[in-house]
Order: C-alpha cells, then sequence, then structure tokens
C-alpha cells in the first residue's frame, strides 16, 4: 500500500502519457513504423537502465551489454514457440522465466569476473559477449529453432504498447526504489571508493554482484519484448556495437541519473530512426562517422556525461 | 582486558619486510599511538587490522577470537573501524549519505523492503537519517548535511570521515595520522574532539601520528617502530627518555 | 605418422599467425606500460596497415622492403597522431573515459573508411607482392610467405630490442612504465616518450596489418577488430606491460587458435581464446610473467 501511495505521482503521469500515446495511435496519423520505433524505445530505455545500475551507478565498465540482452531474446523466443504463446498474459510469465535465466547467467559469471577492475573488467565482459556471439551463431547444433546464423525466425508479434510500456515503467519504478534504499546507496559508495566502502562494513563483492545481476535481469526482459516485437533474431543483433549504443545511452544521459537515461533512451532511438526517415540512404551511413565523433568530444568535454547531476535527494 | 592483540605478525611485499614480527596488546578503553619515522611500516600494521592485507606469519586477536584473514568489511561488522591517511570520502555523496551507508551496512533490510518499501524500510530508513544527524551534529557538521563530501573544507572532511567511521558503531577505531595537514589551533581542536570521541562512546583508539605534542598529550601508551620492528613501548614519559627512541626518531626533530 | 605431419603443418600456420599477433600485442602492452589505457583502435592501425600497403601495391608497385618501411612510417605518424588528438586531452581524466575515447576512435576509422567514398565495407582481394612457391622439406611443406613472415617478425623484434635496450628513448620508455610521474620528475618529457611509445606500437602493427593479408589475402575495413582483442589477451596473458610477454602470449593464442579451428572447428576458435582469457583472468590475472602484487 505504502508502495503505491509514495509513488502515486509517478504512476500517475505514467498513465496520463500512456493515454495520450494511446489517443494519438487511436487518431490514426502514425505509421506502423512509428509505432514500432515508439514501443522500441521503450525497450531499449530499459535495456539501458539495466547498464546504468551496473556501471552508472555501480561503476562496473560493461562492454558485454547486448549479451544478455540476447539472452533475455532468445530464451523468450525459445519459451515462447515451444510452449505455443500467443497471447500477452501468456508471454508476461515468459519474459519474467527469459529474465531470471538471464539474471541467473549473469549470477555465473558475475562471480569471478567483477573481482576485475576497470579496463579488465571492460575486456573480460567484451570478451563475454563474444562468447555469446559464437554460442549463438553455433546455436542451431543446440536446437534447430534457434536457426544458428541463419537467425531464428517465425516468432509470435505480442508486443503491444501496454506491455513494452507498463513493464517499463514498473522497473523504472523498482530501480528508483532500490537506488533510494541502502543497496543503491552502496552501489554509489562504491563507485565513489570500493575499499572505503568496504571499511564500513559494506559487503563490495556481494553489493556488485546484486547490481550486475539487476541490471543483467532488466537486459533480459528487455531483450523478450523485443524479440516479441520484431519477431526475427539474429545474432548480430547483439554485438558489440549494440553493446556501444546502450553505453552511449548511458553516458549521454548522464551516469547515474534514472531521468537522464529515460530522455538519452528515447532520444537515442528517436534520432538515429528518424535519421532514417529523413535521410537519403547515402548520407545515412554518414551516422556511424558523427556519433564516435560525439561520443570523443563528451569525453573531452564532460567526461563523466552529459546530464550528469543528480538523482532524488 | 586485552580488545586486540597482535601476535608476531610480519608482513612482506617482495623482498622487503613492511612489518616484522610485531607483537602488541590494545587493552580495553585506552588511547594507544604508534609512532615512528615514515616508512615504518605504521599504515601497513593497519592494514592488517582492518583486512586489506594478510598477514605473512602470525596471528592478530580481536576479543580473544583468531581474526587473521578476515575480509575488511567483516571486521568492520565485527567492530573495528579506520579512518585513512589521505581521506577516503565517498566524495559525490552528500555529507549526510556518507554517514548514512556507515549505519546501513549494519542495520539491514532485504531487496522486497527495498522493492515495496515496506514498514520495515521505512523504519530502519528514519533511524538511519537520526543516527546520522546525531554524529554530524555531534562533529559540527549538521548545518553541511546536504553539500556534497567533496566540496567540504579540508578539516571537515576530517571530522567527516571519523563520524562515517563512529557510525558503524565500533569498539576500536584506527585513526591515521588525523592531524596531517593542520595547523596549531586545528590540532588543539582535534585532540579535545578526540578525547570528547572516547569519552562519549566508549570506545578504544589506536592512533597512528607524526605530531607528537598531539601523541605525548593524549596517549596513555606508545608504541615506537623503525623498519617495521617495533623498538621501543611505554608510556609518553618513558618514550621520552628512551635513548633508542631518540635516536631513531625524536633526535630528528 | 600421418597426423604429426599433419600437426607439423597445423603448427606452422600457429606460428604464422602467432606471429603477426605478437607484433600486435606489442603495441598493446607498451602503451599499457606506459599510460595504463587500453588502446582500443590499435587493432585499426593493424587494419590500416593492410590498407596502405595495398595501395603500395597496387598503384604504386613498391619494391617489398620499400613497402614495408612506407607501410610502418605512415602507421607509426598514424598512432601518433591519434595519440594526441584523441588521448591526450584526456590525461587526466577517468580511466574509463580514456576507454570509451579509443571506442570512439575505432568506431570513427572503421565507418569513415567504409563510406563508399573510400573502401566501403565490402573484402577487397589482396594483391600478394610475390607468387606463392611451395618447398617440401621431408613430409611437410613451407611456403615463402611464412618464411617472410617469419623473418621480417624476427627482424623487427631484434630491430625493437635495441630501440627498446639501447636507444635513449626506449630507455626512457622503460623508466616511463615503471612510473610516469616520478620520470616526468626526473625532467625527461613525458609526451615525447608517449609519441615513441604510439609510434614503435603503429610501426609493428602496421608490419602486421601487411604480414597478416600476404597470409589472408582478404581485407576489409573491420579486419583489424577481432585481431586486435585477440592480441590484447596475448599481452594479458604474457603479462600486461611485459614486452617478451606480449610475444609469447602471441605465439600461444595464435597456436591455439588455429589448432582449435583444425581440430574442433573454426566457428569455435573465438569462444576458445575468450575461455582461455578468462580462465588467466581468474586464476592468474597478471599473466605469465607478472608478479603478483597487493595495492592498497
Amino acid at each position: 500500500m505504502r508502495f503505491f501511495l509514495e509513488l502515486r505521482k509517478l504512476i500517475f503521469l505514467a498513465l496520463f502519457i500512456y493515454l495520450i500515446i494511446k489517443l494519438v495511435i487511436f487518431s490514426g496519423l502514425p505509421t506502423d513504423y512509428m509505432i514500432q520505433i515508439t514501443l522500441y524505445s521503450f525497450i531499449i530505455v530499459l535495456s539501458s537502465l539495466g547498464l546504468n545500475v551496473i556501471y552508472g551507478f555501480t561503476g562496473q565498465f560493461s562492454l558485454g551489454h547486448a549479451a544478455f540482452y540476447g539472452i533475455g531474446a532468445y530464451t523468450s523466443a525459445y519459451l515462447s514457440k515451444v510452449l505455443e504463446i500467443e497471447s500477452y498474459y501468456g508471454l508476461i510469465p515468459v519474459i519474467f522465466l527469459a529474465g531470471i535465466f538471464t539474471a541467473f547467467i549473469a549470477y555465473i559469471i558475475g562471480g569471478p569476473i567483477l573481482r576485475l577492475k576497470d579496463d579488465f573488467l571492460a575486456i573480460a565482459t567484451l570478451g563475454f559477449g563474444i562468447l555469446v556471439r559464437v554460442i549463438l551463431d553455433n546455436s542451431d547444433r543446440i536446437s534447430e529453432v534457434l536457426g544458428g546464423s541463419r537467425g531464428f525466425v517465425g516468432i509470435n508479434k505480442i508486443t503491444n504498447l501496454e506491455l513494452s510500456f507498463f513493464i517499463t515503467v514498473f522497473f523504472i519504478i523498482i530501480t528508483k526504489n532500490l537506488i533510494d534504499s541502502r543497496f543503491g546507496l552502496f552501489w554509489r559508495a562504491i563507485k565513489n571508493d570500493e575499499l572505503a566502502a568496504s571499511s564500513i562494513g559494506v559487503n563490495t563483492f556481494i553489493a556488485k554482484l546484486i547490481a550486475f545481476i539487476y541490471g543483467c535481469f532488466l537486459a533480459g526482459i528487455a531483450g523478450g519484448l523485443y524479440a516479441h516485437l520484431y519477431t526475427f533474431l539474429h545474432p548480430s543483433n547483439f554485438d558489440i556495437l549494440k553493446s556501444i549504443d546502450f553505453l552511449i545511452i548511458v553516458i549521454i544521459g548522464g551516469m547515474g541519473s534514472i531521468s537522464g537515461t529515460i530522455i538519452a533512451g528515447l532520444f537515442w532511438v528517436f534520432f538515429i530512426e528518424g535519421l532514417r526517415i529523413i535521410l537519403p540512404s547515402e548520407i545515412l551511413e554518414y551516422r556511424w562517422v558523427l556519433i564516435p565523433i560525439i561520443l570523443i568530444l563528451i569525453m573531452m568535454i564532460r567526461p563523466y556525461g552529459l546530464m550528469v547531476k543528480k538523482e532524488g535527494y | 582486558m586485552n580488545l586486540l592483540e597482535l601476535k608476531n605478525v610480519s608482513k612482506y611485499f617482495g623482498g622487503i619486510k613492511a612489518v616484522n614480527n610485531l607483537s602488541f596488546i590494545v587493552k580495553k578503553g585506552e588511547i594507544l599511538s604508534i609512532i615512528g619515522p615514515n616508512g615504518a611500516g605504521k599504515t601497513t600494521v593497519f592494514n592488517l587490522i582492518s583486512g586489506f592485507y594478510i598477514p605473512n606469519e602470525g596471528k592478530i586477536f580481536f576479543n580473544s577470537q583468531d581474526i587473521t584473514g578476515f575480509k575488511s568489511h567483516k571486521l568492520s561488522r565485527l567492530g573495528i573501524g579506520r579512518t585513512f591517511q589521505n581521506l577516503r570520502l565517498f566524495k559525490n555523496l552528500t555529507v549526510l549519505e556518507n554517514v548514512i551507508v556507515a549505519f546501513l551496512s549494519k542495520h539491514e533490510y532485504g531487496i522486497i523492503d527495498s522493492v515495496f518499501r515496506t514498514r520495515k524500510y521505512a523504519e530502519i530508513t528514519k533511524k538511519a537519517k537520526e543516527s546520522a544527524r546525531g554524529f554530524l551534529d555531534f562533529f559540527g557538521l549538521l548545518n553541511k548535511e546536504h553539500f556534497y563530501a567533496g566540496n567540504l573544507p579540508y578539516g571537515e572532511q576530517r571530522k567527516l570521515e571519523l563520524a562515517r567511521a563512529l557510525a558503524t558503531e565500533p569498539k576500536i577505531l584506527l585513526i591515521d595520522e588525523p592531524a596531517a595537514g593542520m595547523n596549531l589551533t586545528e590540532i588543539n581542536d582535534l585532540m579535545e574532539t578526540l578525547k570528547k570521541i572516547r569519552n562519549t562512546f566508549d570506545i578504544t583508539i589506536l592512533l597512528i601520528e607524526h605530531q607528537m605534542e598531539l601523541v605525548m598529550n593524549i596517549s596513555e601508551r606508545i608504541i615506537v617502530m623503525d623498519f617495521g620492528e617495533k623498538i621501543a613501548e611505554g608510556t609518553p614519559k618513558e618514550i621520552k627518555s628512551n635513548p633508542k627512541v631518540i635516536e631513531a626518531y625524536l633526535g630528528a626533530l | 605418422m600421418e597426423i604429426l605431419i599433419y600437426l607439423t603443418q597445423q603448427f606452422i600456420n600457429g606460428i604464422q599467425l602467432g606471429a603477426v599477433y605478437a607484433l600486435i600485442a606489442l603495441g598493446y602492452t607498451m602503451v599499457y606500460g606506459v599510460l595504463r589505457m587500453i588502446n582500443f583502435a590499435h587493432g585499426d592501425i593493424f587494419m590500416l596497415g593492410a590498407f596502405i600497403s595495398y595501395y603500395g601495391i597496387t598503384k604504386f608497385n613498391l619494391p617489398f622492403p620499400i613497402l614495408i618501411l612506407s607501410t610502418s612510417l605512415l602507421t607509426a605518424v598514424i598512432a601518433i597522431l591519434i595519440e594526441k588528438i584523441a588521448y591526450k586531452p584526456l590525461r587526466n581524466a577517468p580511466k574509463i573515459s580514456l576507454l570509451i575515447t579509443a571506442v570512439g576512435v575505432s568506431l570513427f576509422l572503421e565507418y569513415t573508411l567504409s563510406l563508399n567514398a573510400f573502401f566501403t565495407p565490402n573484402y577487397i582481394g589482396f594483391p600478394r607482392p610475390f607468387e606463392i612457391r611451395s618447398y617440401d622439406i621431408g613430409m611437410f611443406s613451407i611456403n615463402n610467405i611464412h618464411l617472410i613472415i617469419f623473418s621480417v617478425t624476427i627482424i623487427s623484434l631484434a630491430l625493437l630490442y635495441l630501440l627498446i635496450y639501447k636507444s635513449k628513448y626506449g630507455i626512457a620508455m622503460r623508466a616511463a612504465s615503471h612510473d610516469l610521474e616520478i620520470t616526468r620528475l626526473m625532467g625527461i618529457r613525458t609526451d615525447n616518450i608517449i609519441s615513441f611509445t604510439f609510434g614503435i606500437g603503429g610501426a609493428l602493427a602496421g608490419i602486421g596489418g601487411l604480414l597478416y593479408s600476404m597470409a589472408y589475402p582478404q581485407i576489409n575495413v573491420f579486419m583489424g577488430i577481432m585481431p586486435g582483442i585477440k592480441s590484447f589477451i596475448a599481452a594479458v596473458l604474457g603479462g600486461i606491460g611485459i614486452i617478451h610477454g606480449a610475444v609469447l602470449g602471441g605465439f600461444i593464442i595464435g597456436i591455439s587458435e588455429v589448432f582449435v579451428s583444425a581440430f574442433l572447428s573454426s566457428t569455435y576458435r573465438d569462444g576458445v581464446i575468450f575461455i582461455i582469457l578468462f580462465i588467466f583472468l581468474l586464476f592468474r590475472p597478471n599473466g605469465i610473467f607478472g608478479k603478483n602484487i597487493e595495492k592498497v
């Protein structure tokens, strides 16, 4: 009860935004493509939020976030295919299970690699990303359904506005609550000074592991939504470039800022997809020339991220 | 009663013996200082007691329990608190948050409590704020609770670090060079603060310090280290007149 | 007997690939030694080496020794410029900002060169500067590409050894990798040492790019990513910051990769390399030659 009372403002705001989107869609103005992009942008926000918990709040750099996003996508698509899920209420437990499975993988590999720091952690997570890519490329040897390097085809299109919007909002609220709790405080303390945190009794390893598992859980949930929105999965959708996408969103939004990640995630998807609509394809390929320059400039001018400053308190 | 005991503790780095066969006892309730020239191994002793290093040889006992090899967060929970020579505050957390973290590491609630903001969450959060404000009040930092810790002047950062260490409710507090970078007025102020801490919180203090006036004035006993070994131990009076100490350390002044 | 010949043949191929990884790994390890940064764009210098020599061969028809010299010179200059433009402004920034910048540089190079105005994202056939000739030695065969790769690598390593252990700059570089700050306080121009380090690393990676393209004659703007990452892993394996460690690591990675491809499947080779990395990071994070040092 307290949960709803304290957060009633946020919940009303979310309902209000939902109604507006619903009305706009109902008016028939946006094309199917635009609706799909809108749903996709919520999914990207959700997954980026996961990386922000890991990197932005706790300071544990990961270059393998897309791998967890991919694990969630493949797991949920496999489950829904095997269980012949066609309805959104059937999909909710499937996506939840996929999230749990992703979290479990994060727990297995987080144990050893979270003992590493900074750039060594970066290389280890990057390595994990490539390992997952190799496994996905060979996944048809595990089960024919997964499709290997040909891709996973014929997933039911179930993700709708309600699912992607409300699941994302729900986890934004959960994340905010976690950040405000003692765990969030431990995370931020660890990012500031891990040694000092352990000197005042914080079990820094467990705290980092919780952040990592939770962040990857969000990526897994987002992957599940993605799979049932686009109905086709390919290993190349979850490689290092995708991880860098998430990283850029966290950096632009400001490390350790929930609202920043939301805004940056939405902006990023509409920016990238918007360019695709506006620009002719010859110019479109300049995107990835421009993006790294922006990234480098941000690092030079604001090494801690664009919209960075405090959250809550 | 012995609160802390080091028995024949040694710590090597490569070929260098940073601490060599060191034994001493800290009695409950006393203020014991460790002095010695730079590089004598004093901070290494702190790092050994607080679990950042594991001794190569020897054992450490706390409240008669063998704590050799314990992790630092566990030692903190057992009641060993410390500060650092080069201040290690959480600079991007507020002053209040710095102290709350310390309180919350001992007062637990689970993830479910956090996610759903249960009654337990609310109660402990309230208690944490009250307790943290109490410590800030003690050090005169209450009016700055919303400042970022990194924005405090140096002297107040020192105080905040003490407040944070005390919020873990330690039985023994290891304080590493609190007077470093302070002028005489600030040192006198610090002396009063340290005495007040001991009396208010009924705590044992182990102090590393270079500032002789402070050490001689405040300590009940003093241990002198040089090249990783204990070369003398005694009351301030005894230490002042010990020829070995004068040669190794005080003579240099 | 059959299997023995096959093994020896694969071993030769492994050493060939390992030589290239060793050349790239040296750049990673030297830069890490001095700046404590992972120069993520180093693999792209390798790629540039391949493209520069492609033009050296097709447009200018350069003789092989000149081709090596000009390629290594150009990649050295590019590596130095990248450091001056992108990394130097971040000398005091958090470590991860530097890594992200390096990732940015890497993406920038790859995607700029993949534009249709430049090289396009497609594979280009790399013209070998000579005809392949195979020599049968007993039961197995070796070709002139193998021999050239081995000899160029050995000559490069010998020159590197002289440069690092005998030249003034090399000695200063090794001092800097102990402690950059103290080296600076001793009155040595650290900016010059850093440029020197990037230059040497860039030249070696450029040579690596040329040799690699001779052995695997298909080049592409993204070709530097995986060899780059694997060479970094090689540097970690040998103990990052340790010169001979990088060379040994390069050979270990190269040989393991060839053997995994030969006996398991080429699709698993990247996975196996990363499993080796994980094992090392867990049990011997300082590498084969690294010392374990505790720090607070």
